[in-house]
């Protein structure tokens, strides 16, 4: 039993960060040219030999929070797959009220990210009121044994060649970026209760980053539900 | 198909049919895909048979549609669920108090009528959002604010209607009390509106509460005995400017006067934000705090262990060495941050009168605080704590999830509410009484609380309890819950608002003269709603052919 602010104060010491910003416009803007890292040097393995080729589903914007590494190295190889990058901080206030939610009124667009947990809780529930559905999410959690366990769920069957690819150094995020590219637009949702869901768990090496926050982070794809 | 307990599935089958001719076969949702989507994503009976589910989902587009449904489901005797937008979570959310109910979700209803600056009022639907009314008034540059729950995506009706809290004045922060006028639609179909909206072309129903004859409006509110339709509410007109004020005392026993003085000043109208406490020698940090510390990227400065220490052998928030500690390094045992909003020269002058009012407290020491000009300058945003300027926020998302450090952090969690006086003696007695209980059920252990602000004339405790996916500990959870419902219904402390398992147990405690208050309910009931068919249980109401078997 904590009372609710010591539950948020408690929760904090795993999460600082996560700036608020502003009006809609000078929020948006600051996004858009938020330039991510391409921190992929040092990585001991070669880059996905197709790492340009544009997403089967055409996702409006991939989301990433530039306060981890990790992200900002899916947001690099989001775009070089020509997915338009949104930059947050642990809140996603800005990117939905200056764009999602406008963007979905009109009509409900695919997107993607990789972030901590609470935007995906918070978006996957403002996507259901627009038909939308998660169809792929993955957690990586990292250890203290610089290891990183990756857990990847879909509704489709996945590729057995996924965790060897995951396994590599470093490069985890622009594997999952290749991977979101790979998925149908006529991909099932992820049930809630998860009947049919794939599941691959494996674990990963990669980079100590010791400024970074510890939390967990999770890479998902949200898309319209399929017609039937 | 799942089908409503005590209904035949053909019956239910005919019922659904009607409502898809009612509505469009498109907003009637039948398959499990669906129909999960009302689940609670914080349900403590998650993956147990009591977990509250839907049967089916409806969602209309019209008050007309919302008429037709409730006449099919008499027809058939549905039992329906409406919710306005069901995020209300840790409360409940979406799901169904009666398991098996059809959920009739008005988020399409999201028309908002009218916004008048002049009146600094608002008409709107259901399904309008926090985020869809502040978009509204921002759009038009009108120089009114909404007052909005933490997070803000949810309804401003729904949230009224549960009698939810905010952050600006008081008049606005209850948001019921907020409220001004309703459309309603009965049990029976038929539709009602209350106060001036009675008066056929009325041109005051959003500016006087209550009509003539008895103010029915709260009857709506945490119930059963209708669906709101429409719902009027007042906005609080743009302020010139907002100061701050901290005031800080050594002393524990200075919490006492402290307390009292603060809320002679704010009964008085002296100070009109929301209060803001918290206690640098007990580590309790205050809700604005909180909203920075969320905002940059810099961990607190570590803890003296001494201070730790101290802490740690504390009982109630009381040790003897804490306030010599507090001499020694200049750290108060309390803060509270006073808030104003008014032209700057009055809320100036406002501050300085509480000053002298509190200087009667032995060695209180004041602080300067945050001083803004409206629209909030965009560099305000980092640091200010959004809904205290009317402002919508999905902050506290950001917050809580999975990491090395919290390996297993909570799956959501359930409030557990009281009111209780405000007074420091009421505070010191609750936190002694609470400790005890998180002894007794193993939970963790609290160091000392500080209660919210949000109502003038009580405090309030939100104490979060763990929803878990493991059976057992939720199973451990609920006890404890049910336990500390008890405890404080004994001290006389009740329960302001609590999610759908807990109605009942909560509406037991209400039960001066032989629980003449829920018999009443009751009463109402039967009259409204004879069929039983609006929200079964909902805040422990049940309709007669349900009470009866319970």
């Amino acid at each position: 039993m904590t009372t609710r602010r010591e539950f948020i104060q408690v929760t904090l010491t795993a999460s600082v960060g996560g700036a608020l910003a502003a009006t809609a416009g000078e929020a948006l803007a600051e996004q858009r040219i938020q330039p991510a890292q391409p921190e992929y040097a040092g990585t001991d393995r070669s880059f996905p030999p197709d790492l340009a080729r544009p997403p089967r589903l055409p996702l409006y914007a991939a989301l990433f929070d530039r306060r981890f590494s990790d992200s900002r190295l899916f947001s690099w190889a989001a775009q070089q797959r020509g997915i338009e990058i949104r930059s947050i901080s642990g809140d996603v206030t800005d990117v939905w009220y200056s764009e999602l939610h406008p963007r979905w009124k009109e009509s409900a667009v695919p997107i993607a990210g990789v972030t901590t947990y609470g935007p995906l809780f918070c978006l996957e529930r403002l996507a259901w009121d627009h038909g939308m559905r998660v169809v792929y999410r993955g957690s990586h959690q990292r250890r203290s044994d610089r290891t990183i366990e990756h857990r990847l769920e879909a509704a489709a069957h996945q590729p057995e060649a996924t965790p060897r690819k995951l396994s590599g150094r470093d490069a985890w995020p622009v594997e999952i970026a290749a991977l979101m590219a790979d998925i149908s637009p006529l991909a099932n949702p992820i049930s809630l209760n998860r009947n049919g869901v794939s599941t691959i768990t494996c674990v990963g090496q990669c980079a100590p980053t010791a400024s970074e926050p510890s939390e967990a982070l999770y890479s998902w794809v949200i898309a319209p539900r399929p017609r039937a | 198909m799942r089908t409503p307990p005590g209904l035949r599935p053909s019956d239910f089958a005919a019922a659904v049919s009607q409502f898809e001719t009612a509505i469009g076969a498109e907003w009637v949702f039948t398959k499990e895909e669906d129909v999960d989507l009302y689940k609670d994503a914080f349900s403590p009976f998650l993956g147990e048979p009591e977990e509250r589910i839907a049967s089916a989902a409806l969602a209309p587009d019209s008050v007309e549609q919302v008429q037709q449904i409730v006449k099919i489901a008499n027809q058939y005797k549905v039992p329906l669920y409406p919710i306005s937008t069901g995020r209300n979570l840790g409360y409940g959310g979406s799901a169904p108090a009666y398991s098996g109910s059809v959920v009739l979700d008005l988020k399409r209803m999201n028309r908002i009528l009218e916004v008048s600056e002049e009146n600094a009022t608002a008409l709107v639907e259901p399904g309008v959002s926090y985020f869809d009314l502040y978009r509204y008034i921002s759009e038009r540059k009108l120089k009114v604010w909404i007052d909005c729950p933490d997070p803000g995506w949810g309804s401003v009706m729904g949230n009224a209607l549960d009698r939810g809290g905010g952050y600006t004045r008081p008049q606005f922060r209850n948001h019921f009390d907020a409220h001004c006028g309703m459309e309603v639609v009965l049990p029976n179909g038929e539709l009602m509106r209350t106060g001036m909206g009675a008066l056929p072309g009325a041109k005051t129903w959003q500016q006087y509460k209550t009509g003539f004859g008895p103010w029915v409006d709260g009857m709506f509110s945490q119930s059963n005995f209708g669906i709101v339709t429409k719902m009027g509410f007042w906005l609080m007109p743009e302020p010139e400017a907002y100061m701050t004020g901290v005031v800080l005392a050594a002393k524990r026993a200075d919490l006492h006067e402290l307390v009292r003085l603060m809320t002679l000043l704010e009964n008085s109208g002296v100070t009109n934000g929301i209060p803001d406490s918290s206690s640098p020698l007990l580590g309790i940090v205050s809700i604005a705090e909180q909203s920075r510390s969320l905002a940059v990227d810099v961990p607190g400065p570590p803890v003296d262990p001494e201070l730790l220490a101290l802490r740690d052998k504390a009982e109630a928030g009381q040790h003897q060495g804490l306030e010599a500690y507090g001499e020694r390094h200049g750290l108060a045992y309390w803060s509270f941050t006073l808030k104003f909003y008014g032209p700057a020269k009055t809320i100036a002058t406002q501050w300085e009168y509480c000053k002298d009012k509190l200087s009667v407290i032995p060695g209180i020491k004041f602080q300067d605080g945050d001083s803004y000009r409206f629209p909030l300058p965009s560099e305000a945003h980092d640091s200010a704590r959004l809904p205290e300027f009317g402002m919508p926020s999905l902050n506290l998302f950001s917050i809580g999830a999975r990491s090395s450090s919290m390996p297993s952090p909570w799956h959501g969690h359930m409030w557990f509410s009281p009111i209780i006086p405000r007074s420091a003696a009421a505070i010191f007695e609750a936190n002694e009484v609470f400790a005890a209980a998180a002894r007794e059920f193993d939970l963790p252990l609290l160091r000392f609380a500080l209660p919210a602000w949000y109502w003038e004339r009580a405090a309030i405790f939100i104490f979060g309890f763990p929803v878990s996916t493991d059976v057992e500990t939720n199973k451990k959870h609920r006890a404890a819950f049910y336990r500390v419902i008890q405890l404080a219904a004994e001290k006389g402390w009740g329960e302001y608002r609590t999610g759908p398992a807990y109605q009942d147990a909560v509406m037991n405690v209400y039960s001066y003269n032989n629980h003449a208050l829920l018999r009443f309910h009751e009463t109402i009931k039967d009259a409204v709603d004879p069929n039983g068919i609006l929200s079964a249980g909902r805040y422990g109401i049940w309709p007669k052919h349900l009470r009866e078997k319970r």
